[in-house]
């Protein structure tokens, strides 16, 4: 049965009629037209649709609507909300860490959620934090490459 | 893949709906295992009694001396991150660490990865071995404790039946020089399902030599994870050199009933299983040998 | 080593060396960037495919009285709606839009159902009813090459035979010292690009059908477009929408005549997103090969013949398979000078899913074989796998298996010999001992 939802999205809240059934990707990307979270398997294998829920990352594709309620949601849109990309977001572009793009906002989510917990990971950690996202251009190496020069410019900033 | 949805704010009313549904309803915990299921249509539900708002359900406890406790519905992460959970039971860490992604055990919970009874439950080998159990409400709304070894009753199938309910799982402290271990085999690193698993926890006698005390895990090579008894058998008394534990491997592979499937052979399980079991004996036992060093200092 | 004083490292190139940042980039970055399936224009209808999920049979009737009357279904077609040629194909029309006379693949579309939301669509695709009477399915090379077999298209299974020639064979055996002989199997792969298959079609109100696709050839899209649906090519437009990822399987058609089919019937925008699973089950995958090959070499470690056989399995349509199985026997050699050469390359077709351009093209089947054969040739010979190879590597002067001459960007023992100061600089060494 169609029922409404209101969701804490970037901050805001937003009300949006769904059946329960319905993922969070889903309503994010269709309800919301917030499309920066990616549809790539639908079965949490790819972690193209990473985004933040209470600070932690999660597949939203297998996050059932309701399961959300009451809980900060955050998306790839945000992370630029106040029109300066993030360090995460602008190192993928210097580093050659953006191909096809596809897999690019997941693995942005999987970059910043550790870098907000751990804000001098090693490579192993950041390939860890990494390792449910899927990427079939880069082989990897640049992206990590990428997270490191972001954890080099927050660091720098912070200090 | 339309059903209706509940979410319960008690046991009671949990067991409440369940028992309603006729069998028609299922438990929600994480969800990561249901819903694909759902979406592939390998199961129907009419609806889903979401078990997340608990209060009973959610989080863990360690207090020293006195083992784990943890709440069917508690996210595999939150425990894979416990600092108290890994230093203890490193078995447990090591297989939460290889579950699905990172940020797919920030919505799986320990409880479902049981509930969803598939032979190749990271976390259910290392469970068996440090000798879980696991408290259940009846349909009859009886409360059980169930060893998480007797739990399973085959592929996907657990002592739940329909109406039953995982409440949570308790892991008893290990007795002084005791060392656990966890490894499993998959062809790719991560987000992938095991082809074989094992689990062993060791005690070793106070000398730090023989062996006082074992259980081996065996996942992925049965109907249900196992235990190898003819191998733990094998290790009592003995001290653990290259042989002994390679012997426990053999006898390991010999007692498992692999099956042929898309992802290996009965007969390449059973090698796996020679290999893995060597090595979680091995590393099971040089925890127990660092835990005696320290425990006796 | 002495210092690297190449133009790559002292900067005396504009481009080369420097780091480029892509102009798309921070606007994928940022997640701005629609995709196809990101796309929703007013209007727009959602479109589901009923695959055949049978490898072969001839199709008797399709039902979808039922399906029709829905609610939300907008139109409900088969290959008798299609009003142009139905065919397709980058190599020969072989391919169907909507299967009509026969099911040839698991992954042949049957029918197009388009709707106001996707779960009217996969509704009404259930209630489909196919009746299809079951064919011989031909599912192996053996199979194939069976002349007993059913012909899956006119013309039998076998749809090209070439051959490589070089040399004199019989020679080349008669001076071998070693030689090795194996039979190699490669593995039917999925490109799995991120972005699973999508296409977003109108008709715009000059008449013209617009196709927004993530596509790898929007042009040659448009010429097997055009004839499918008796459309002039001036009334085809296809417009290159971001893609997610291609590695070759989007140089075919993929969603571009479902979703223009449908608008033209519906007028209406129509937009289709596969899922993963059809994305697997459906379009070209990369080439299962069967190799059988044998090579000699002499003592003093000089390659003196290959004598090979390769099948390709092409599945249910060519695609592009002629050019990738022949390539495959073009490179059989590998990066060597042989001298004495036989290798004859069968394209066959099969029930099975459609195979065609995937990065290496061909090359990478190959290569399985014939560094399978130079390792276990080097092995023979007690000599280091890398020496063997420098040895026999193409230098300038010496001509390819189809006689073309290296003079320029013949860099195989340039690589090969910086692999070895490499090694010998970090005292590293093979696995298995030779020698």
């Amino acid at each position: 049965m169609r029922q409404r939802y209101a969701l804490r999205v970037n901050g805001e809240t937003r009300e949006t009629e769904a059946e329960p059934h319905e993922s969070l990707l889903d309503v994010l990307r269709e309800n919301l037209r917030l499309t920066g979270s990616k549809k790539g398997c639908n079965e949490a294998e790819c972690g193209s649709c990473t985004v933040l829920l209470n600070g932690r990352p999660v597949v939203s594709c297998l996050v059932l609507v309701p399961d959300a309620v009451g809980r900060d949601i955050v998306t790839i849109e945000a992370l630029a909300g106040d029109g300066t990309p993030h360090p995460v977001q602008r190192q993928m572009v210097e580093q050659g860490g953006v191909q096809c793009g596809y897999c690019t906002p997941g693995m942005i989510m999987s970059a910043y959620a550790l870098l907000q917990e751990n804000p001098h990971p090693t490579d192993e950690e950041i390939r860890f934090a990494i390792s449910g996202n899927i990427c079939r251009c880069t082989g990897y190496g640049k992206i990590v490459k990428a997270v490191r020069a972001a954890a080099e410019e927050v660091g720098r900033a912070a200090s | 893949m339309r059903f209706d949805y509940f979410e319960p704010a008690t046991l009671e009313e949990a067991g409440e709906l369940l028992r309603e549904g006729k069998g028609a309803r299922k438990p929600l915990a994480g969800g990561t295992d249901i819903v694909i299921q759902l979406r592939r249509r390998v199961v129907r539900t009419q609806g889903l009694v979401n078990l997340k708002r608990i209060p009973e359900l959610w989080g863990w406890a360690r207090e020293p001396g006195e083992g784990l406790r943890l709440g069917a519905c508690t996210p595999m992460r939150d425990l894979e991150t416990a600092a108290a959970v890994g230093e203890r039971f490193p078995s447990i860490t090591e297989a939460l660490r290889v579950v699905g992604s990172l940020q797919l055990r920030n919505i799986a919970s320990v409880g479902g990865n049981l509930c969803n009874a598939s032979p190749s439950a990271d976390t259910a080998p290392p469970l068996v071995a440090l000798g879980a159990t696991a408290s259940v409400r009846t349909p009859e709304s009886r409360l059980e404790t169930v060893p998480v070894e007797n739990f399973f009753e085959g592929p996907g199938a657990s002592v739940l039946g329909t109406g039953g309910l995982l409440l949570a799982v308790e892991v008893p402290e290990p007795a002084p020089c005791t060392g656990d271990a966890f490894e499993r085999f998959t062809p790719r690193s991560a987000m992938d399902i095991a082809i074989a698993s094992a689990a062993a926890a060791v005690t070793l006698d106070a000398a730090g030599e023989r062996v006082a005390a074992a259980r081996i895990a065996l996942g992925a090579v049965a109907p249900t994870p196992v235990r190898a008894l003819r191998a733990e058998e094998f290790v009592l008394e003995k001290e653990l050199t290259p042989d002994v534990v390679a012997r426990a491997g053999r006898a390991a592979m010999d007692e498992c009933q692999p099956i042929d499937d898309i992802r290996g052979s009965a007969a390449y399980r059973r090698e796996l299983v020679g290999i893995l079991v060597r090595r979680v004996l091995r590393q099971a036992m040089e925890r127990a040998r660092a835990r005696s060093e320290t425990e006796t200092v | 080593m002495s210092e690297d004083t190449s133009p790559e490292t002292t900067g005396a190139y504009h481009w080369i060396g420097k780091n480029v940042t892509k102009p798309d980039a921070l606007e994928k970055a940022l997640g701005a960037t629609e995709y196809v399936g990101d796309m929703v224009v007013p209007g727009m209808l959602h479109a589901k495919i009923l695959w055949a999920g049978a490898p072969h049979g001839v199709i008797r009737n399709i039902d979808t009285k039922d399906a029709a009357r829905v609610p939300g279904v907008a139109a409900v077609l088969t290959a008798s709606d299609v009003p142009g040629t139905n065919r397709y194909g980058l190599a020969v029309p072989d391919q169907r839009a909507l299967a009509d006379d026969k099911v040839r693949s698991a992954g042949d579309a049957l029918a197009l159902v388009a709707a106001e939301d996707e779960e009217a669509a996969e509704e009404a695709v259930a209630k489909i009813k196919v009746d299809l009477e079951p064919l011989r399915p031909i599912l192996t090379y053996e199979d194939a090459l069976d002349p007993m077999a059913p012909a899956i298209h006119e013309g039998g299974n076998v749809f090209q035979h070439t051959t490589v020639r070089k040399g004199d064979l019989e020679k080349g055996i008669e001076e071998s010292d070693v030689i090795v002989e194996n039979a190699y199997h490669t593995h039917r792969m999925d490109h799995v690009p991120m972005e699973p298959e999508a296409g977003l079609a109108y008709v715009d109100p000059s008449g013209v059908l617009n196709i927004l696709v993530g596509t790898q050839y929007p042009y040659r899209d448009r010429r097997q477009i055009a004839p499918a649906l008796d459309l002039a090519m001036n009334k085809v437009r296809v417009i290159q929408a971001p893609i997610g990822g291609g590695f070759g399987r989007k140089d075919d058609i993929t969603a571009e005549i479902h979703v223009g089919l449908l608008a033209l019937k519906t007028r209406r925008p129509v937009r289709l997103v596969y899922t993963r699973e059809e994305s697997l089950i459906a379009n070209t995958k990369r080439h299962p090969m069967a190799m059988n090959f044998r090579t000699g070499a002499r003592k003093d470690g000089l390659l003196t013949f290959l004598d090979g056989d390769i099948y390709g399995d092409t599945g249910a349509g060519v695609s592009l398979g002629a050019y990738v199985i022949k390539k495959a026997g073009i490179h059989a050699t590998g990066p060597y000078d042989v001298p004495n050469i036989r290798v004859d390359t069968y394209t066959l077709y099969t029930n099975n899913l459609v195979s065609g351009a995937m990065r290496g093209f061909g090359v990478m089947q190959a290569a399985v074989a014939h560094e399978s054969q130079m390792d276990q040739l080097a092995h023979r010979l007690g000599m280091s796998p890398l020496e063997f190879r420098i040895k026999n590597c193409l230098k300038p002067g010496l001509a390819s298996s189809t006689g073309q001459l290296m003079n320029e960007g013949c860099g195989i023992e340039a690589t090969l010999q910086r692999i070895k100061d490499y090694m010998s600089a970090h005292d590293l060494r093979f696995n298995r001992p030779h020698a």
